[in-house]
C-alpha cells in the first residue's frame, strides 16, 4: 500500500517536470523577436514594446549588476572556490587575502548573481506578457499603468518584495555562512591572516570513534535527556501551580501567585550565580551539612559523583527560573476552560483526575504545544545553566575532550568555538543542534492537536 | 649603595643588548621599517589600560602626562571606553581595538603568533638594559628564524604569602624562631608551616586554622611542580608539543598538594570560589595566612576594616607580605623534623618557584600610527612612570632601577624582582598554546585535592602513591595535549 503511494507521488512529480519541460518548449517556440531581445539585454524587448522607463529601468538594473561583476563580484566568486591565495604578513606590510571575508562576499556575490537572474526572468515574463497583449490586439501598458498593477492585481509582489530581500540579506545568509563554515577547516591554527580552505575535517573528527567523537556522543545522550526531562519538569511544575493557586479553598491566593512571579523578575544569571554559591564547596548548603556533623558533598566540583548531582541542581535551577513563566500561561489558559465542562463530567461521575486527564489536559496542551516545542528548543539550546554553575570544569575520569559531564552541545560548542577558536567545528556542532531541534520540533508540531484540529477551538 | 648596585646590574644587563644590536639582520631592519622615528602628526594613540588602573585614576594620569609631555609634537593619547580585554584577532583587521595595550604578557602574547601584535625595536628602548632578560622573554617570539619582542614589561606578578602580624602566636618568637632571626620560622619553610597548622588544628589558636588556601589553582600550585623539576612546553617554553608538567620529581610536589588538603580538611579549598572568600577568612581570623597576588592586597585592608577591629592606617600596618616559604627537598612536608628545616635550611629545603606573569604594553598591529605608539610606551614605561605607577596601584616594576628605588622603602618589592632576575618566578610562556592550559590542569588539581577526602566518604583513593600521581599528572598532559593539538 504505501510502496504503491510512493510510486503514485514520484509519478507525479515526473509529470510536472515534463510539463514544465514542454511548457518551456513551446515558449521558447512562441517567443517573437522582442521577447527575445529581452533574453539578451535586460529591458531591450520592453523598450522596443516602447516601455521605455520599464526598459529603461531594467536595463539600469543590468548595468549595475555588470558593473558590479566586473569590478569585484567575478573576483568575489572566484575567491568563495580559493578562500584565498596570497597570505597577508602583517609584520612586513604585505598585503592578502581574509578567507573569512572572501567567504561573506563570495556568498554575497552568489546572492546579487541570484537577485540579476531572477531581474532577467521577470524582464523575460514581462516581455513576454507584452507580447501576449500586443498579440491579442491590446496596447502594452504605460508606465503608469504597470505601477498601478503593481499597487492591485500584483500587490503581493511588490509587498513581498522588500521583507523577501531583507530576510535574505539578515538570515539566510548569515546562516549560509555558518553552514558553509562546517566545510571549511577554520579555527585552531587557521585563522586570519592563515588562509582557510574547503574541508570536510570538522565532520570527519565530529564522526570519529576517537576522543572527539566519543564526546559527542556522550554530550548529545545527555543533551537529549536534559532537553526533554526539563521540558517536562518545568511545564508540569507550572501547570501543577497554577492548577493548586486557581483551587477556590487556596486562601491568599494572590499572595502566593507573588513569590513565583518574584522569582521569575530576578535576572535568570542572579538566580544561577545565587545556587551556584549555595550548592559551593563554602556554600550555606554545605556549611549545614557539616556543622550538623555530616561530610560535605561535592555538588559541583570536579568529581566523579558530582555528575549527577550537578545534573539534578541544573534541573532543579532551570525549573526555579522556568517554572514561574509556564505557571502564569497554564492561569491565563485555565480561566478560558468552561466550569460547565466539570460540572457536566462530575455529573457523570467523572473522578477529579479524570477530568485533569480529559478535560484540563487536553485543553492546555492543545494551546501549548507552540510553546511547549519553544521551551524544548530552548532547554536543548539551554547555554546558561552549566556555563554559570560549571564553568572551568573538565571531567577528567570520564575521558571527556574540553568538557564536562554536565555540558550540553551549546556548551561545548563555545569552549571549541569561542574559547578555542575551533570555528568549523563548532559549526558543525550548530548543524546538528539545527537539524535535532528542526526535527524534532516539527514532528511534535504536525503531530500535535494544536496542528491537527486548529478549527477545533476557534 | 643600592643605586649604584643597580646602575652596575643595568650595565651588566647592557651587554647581551649591545650584542643583539650588533646582530640586526636585514629581516629584523625590515620587520622594523616601520619605526622610522618620525611621529605620526595629529596621531591620536588608543591605549586600553587594566581597569585597576583607570578605577584607581593612574590611567589618567599617565594619559594627562602624555599628552602635556608631547602637546609640541603634534601627537597625544586617549584612553578607549571599553572592557580592559579586547580580541585583536578579531576586531583589529576591521579597525577596531587598540594602538597600545596593557596586559598580561600570556593575554597579549597569544595575538603575536598570528602577527596580531607588533614586534617591536626594543634593543633601542632606555629600559632595554634595566629589565631583567626572563621578564623580555616573556614577549619573546620567533618569527622568519629570528628572535623578536612584541611587548614592553612593566611589572612583575607572582603569588606572596600574606598574614596579619597581630595574629601571629603570642608565643612566636619563643616558640617558632629558632635560628632568632626575627622572621617566624613557619614563613620560612612549609615543613615548618605544616607543622604550625597542624598544631593550631589540633591545639587551636588566634585563627581556626594556620595556612588555608584555594589549592586548585594552577597559578598557585603548579609551583609545587616547578619546584621539582616541572616545565610548562619545552624548548624555554617554545615547543607545545613538549609539556613538561609530569616531568621530573612533579609527582612528589603534587603529593604535597594532597598532604595540605588531607591537613586543611575543608572542602572549600577544593574550589575557585575560596579566593573570593579569603579575603574575609584572614580578616576575621580563620586562617592565619594565604597565598595570591600582591595586586589584592588592598582587598585584604578593606576586609579588615569592614571587621571594625582595625583602621585603615592600622591594617595597611599589621598586613604582611612575604616571599612564599621553602620547599623541602625530601618533596614530603612531614619527614623533616621543621626545626631542622630551620637550622640546616640550605641542606634540606630548596626555594620554592612560582609560576608568575609579567605585565606589559604591547601594540596593535593594526595602528596607524606606529611611531606615536612607540613614543606612548616609551613613555609609560620610563623610570617616573613605573615609580608613579607603583606609587598608586602597588606594582612591582620589571625596571632594576625603579625595583632598586621602590625596594629601599618596600623589600617586597625588591624581594619579587630577585625572585624574577633569580628565575624563581616561572613566568608564563610567551605562546599562545598557554590558554589550553588552566582547564586540564585545574581539574586536575581538584581530582588530586579531592583525594584526601574520598577515604571518609567510603570511596576509592585515586592518587595515593607517587605512581598513581604520575599517571595522573600524564593524562593531564595528554589533555593538554589533545586540547592543543586534536581539533589542529
Amino acid at each position: 500500500m504505501q510502496a504503491s503511494a510512493r510510486r503514485a507521488k514520484a509519478g507525479g512529480r515526473l509529470s510536472r517536470l515534463g510539463a514544465g519541460m514542454k511548457a518551456l518548449v513551446a515558449f521558447l517556440r512562441w517567443a517573437p523577436p522582442k521577447v527575445w531581445a529581452s533574453v539578451a539585454v535586460m529591458g531591450l524587448g520592453q523598450m522596443l514594446y516602447r516601455q521605455y522607463a520599464k526598459g529603461l529601468i531594467f536595463l539600469a538594473l543590468e548595468a549595475v549588476s555588470v558593473w558590479y561583476f566586473a569590478t569585484r563580484g567575478v573576483t568575489d566568486l572566484i575567491g568563495f572556490f580559493t578562500l584565498g591565495t596570497q597570505q597577508e604578513d602583517l609584520w612586513l606590510g604585505i598585503a592578502g587575502d581574509n578567507s573569512m571575508t572572501m567567504l561573506i562576499l563570495g556568498i554575497f556575490a552568489f546572492a546579487i548573481l541570484g537577485f540579476t537572474a531572477a531581474l532577467w526572468i521577470a524582464g523575460i515574463r514581462d516581455a513576454a506578457f507584452t507580447a501576449r497583449a500586443v498579440a491579442q490586439g491590446k496596447k502594452p501598458r504605460t508606465f503608469r499603468q504597470t505601477l498601478a498593477a503593481l499597487a492591485d492585481e500584483k500587490f503581493h509582489v511588490t509587498a513581498l518584495c522588500l521583507p523577501l530581500v531583507t530576510v535574505v540579506l539578515f538570515s539566510v545568509l548569515p546562516i549560509l555562512f555558518m553552514i558553509l563554515i562546517a566545510f571549511t577547516n577554520l579555527g585552531g591554527e587557521i585563522v586570519y591572516p592563515k588562509l582557510a580552505d574547503w574541508s570536510l575535517d570538522a565532520w570527519r573528527k565530529l564522526t570519529s570513534v576517537g576522543q572527539l567523537g566519543s564526546t559527542f556522543g556522550k554530550i548529545l545522550s545527555w543533551n537529549v535527556v536534559w532537553a526533554i526531562s526539563t521540558t517536562l519538569i518545568n511545564f508540569l511544575g507550572g501547570l501543577s501551580l497554577a492548577l493548586l493557586l486557581n483551587k477556590k479553598n487556596v486562601r491568599f491566593s494572590k499572595f502566593w501567585r507573588a513569590f513565583p512571579v518574584l522569582a521569575y523578575a530576578i535576572p535568570g544569571f542572579i538566580s544561577m550565580l545565587g545556587f551556584k554559591f549555595m550548592f559551593s564547596q563554602s556554600g550555606p548548603i554545605n556549611s549545614m551539612l557539616v556543622d550538623a556533623g555530616h561530610n560535605s558533598i561535592f555538588f559541583l566540583t570536579n568529581d566523579a559523583s558530582a555528575k549527577w548531582w550537578a545534573r539534578g541542581i541544573g534541573l532543579f535551577v532551570n525549573a526555579w527560573i522556568s517554572i514561574p513563566s509556564i505557571m502564569l500561561m497554564a492561569s491565563g489558559i485555565l480561566t478560558n476552560i468552561s466550569p460547565d465542562l466539570y460540572e457536566a463530567s462530575t455529573l457523570d461521575g467523572a473522578t477529579p483526575f479524570q477530568q485533569f486527564r480529559k478535560i484540563t489536559l487536553p485543553f492546555v496542551l492543545f494551546s501549548t504545544t507552540p510553546v511547549l516545542i519553544s521551551q524544548f528548543v530552548g532547554n536543548f539550546n539551554n547555554f546558561g545553566i552549566f556555563f554559570f554553575m560549571r564553568s572551568g570544569v573538565i571531567s577528567n575520569y570520564g575521558d571527556y575532550f574540553l568538557a564536562s559531564d554536565t555540558d550540553l552541545l551549546i556548551n561545548w560548542l563555545y569552549n571549541l568555538s569561542v574559547d578555542n577558536n575551533y570555528y568549523s567545528v563548532g559549526a558543525a556542532i550548530s548543524l546538528v543542534i539545527f537539524a535535532i531541534t528542526s526535527t524534532l520540533s516539527l514532528a511534535v508540531y504536525v503531530r500535535s492537536a494544536a496542528y491537527k484540529q486548529e478549527d477545533t477551538y476557534q | 649603595m643600592k643605586k649604584t648596585l643597580a646602575l652596575l646590574l643595568a650595565l651588566l644587563l647592557c651587554l647581551p643588548s649591545l650584542s643583539a644590536l650588533a646582530e640586526e639582520s636585514e629581516m629584523y631592519q625590515r620587520v622594523m621599517a616601520r619605526f622610522t622615528g618620525e611621529l605620526e602628526q595629529g596621531a591620536v594613540v588608543n591605549v586600553l589600560e587594566n581597569a585597576t588602573a583607570i578605577e584607581l585614576g593612574y590611567a589618567q594620569q599617565l594619559i594627562d602626562a602624555f599628552n602635556a609631555a608631547y602637546a609640541d609634537k603634534g601627537i597625544s593619547a586617549q584612553l578607549m571606553d571599553i572592557d580592559q580585554y579586547s580580541d585583536l584577532a578579531t576586531d583589529g583587521p576591521y579597525g577596531y581595538g587598540p594602538d597600545v595595550w596593557y596586559q598580561a604578557n600570556d593575554i597579549l602574547m597569544k595575538y603575536a603568533t598570528q602577527q596580531h601584535l607588533l614586534p617591536l625595536p626594543v634593543y633601542g628602548l632606555e629600559s632595554h638594559a634595566l629589565i631583567p632578560q626572563n621578564a623580555w622573554d616573556a614577549y619573546k617570539m620567533v618569527m622568519y628564524d629570528e628572535p623578536f619582542y612584541c611587548g614592553v614589561p612593566i611589572n612583575v606578578q607572582s603569588g606572596m604569602l600574606f598574614y596579619i602580624e597581630s595574629m601571629l602566636p603570642d608565643d612566636w618568637q619563643t616558640e617558632w624562631d629558632v635560628n632568632q632571626n626575627g622572621t617566624p620560622d613557619f614563613f620560612e619553610t612549609y615543613t615548618a608551616l605544616y607543622a604550625l597548622s597542624r598544631d593550631i588544628q589540633e591545639n587551636g589558636g588566634k585563627t581556626q586554622y594556620g595556612y588555608l588556601d584555594d589549592l586548585v589553582d594552577v597559578y598557585f600550585s603548579f609551583g609545587y611542580l616547578f619546584t621539582y623539576g616541572a616545565y610548562i612546553f619545552g624548548d624555554e617554553d617554545t615547543n607545545p608539543e613538549d609539556i613538561g608538567l609530569a616531568q621530573g620529581d612533579a609527582a612528589r610536589g603534587a603529593l604535597m598538594l594532597r598532604q595540605w588538603a588531607d591537613l586543611m580538611n575543608n572542602t572549600e579549598v577544593l574550589d575557585k570560589t575560596f579566593a573570593s572568600a579569603a579575603y574575609a577568612y584572614l580578616a576575621q581570623g580563620t586562617m592565619l595566612c594565604t597565598v595570591t597576588t600582591p595586586d589584592v592586597r588592598q582587598m585584604f585592608v578593606r576586609a579588615m576594616v569592614n571587621t571594625g577591629n582595625w583602621t585603615q592606617e592600622e591594617a595597611e600596618a599589621d598586613l604582611k607580605m612575604v616571599n612564599v616559604p621553602r620547599l623541602p627537598k625530601s618533596a614530603d612536608l612531614t619527614s623533616d623534623a621543621w626545626q631542622d628545616t630551620i637550622t640546616d635550611m640550605e641542606a634540606l629545603t630548596v626555594q620554592t618557584t612560582m609560576m608568575g606573569g609579567i605585565n606589559g604594553y604591547g601594540m596593535s598591529a593594526y595602528t596607524k600610527c606606529p611611531n606615536a605608539s612607540l613614543a606612548f610606551i616609551e613613555f609609560a614605561t620610563s623610570y617616573e612612570q613605573v615609580l608613579v605607577r607603583n606609587r598608586m596601584l602597588g606594582i612591582s616594576p620589571a625596571r632594576s632601577d625603579a625595583a632598586a628605588e621602590i625596594g629601599q622603602n618596600n623589600p617586597t618589592v625588591q624581594m619579587i624582582f630577585d625572585n624574577l632576575d633569580n628565575d624563581y618566578i616561572y613566568v608564563m610562556p610567551a605562546i599562545n598554546e598557554t590558554a589550553q592550559l588552566w582547564t586540564p590542569g585545574e581539574s586536575f588539581l581538584i581530582d588530586l585535592c579531592t583525594d584526601a577526602f574520598r577515604a571518609d566518604r567510603g570511596e576509592a583513593e585515586l592518587f595515593s602513591t607517587l605512581e598513581e600521581v604520575q599517571a595522573g599528572l600524564e593524562r593531564m598532559v595528554q589533555q593538554i595535549y589533545d586540547a592543543i593539538f586534536t581539533l589542529s
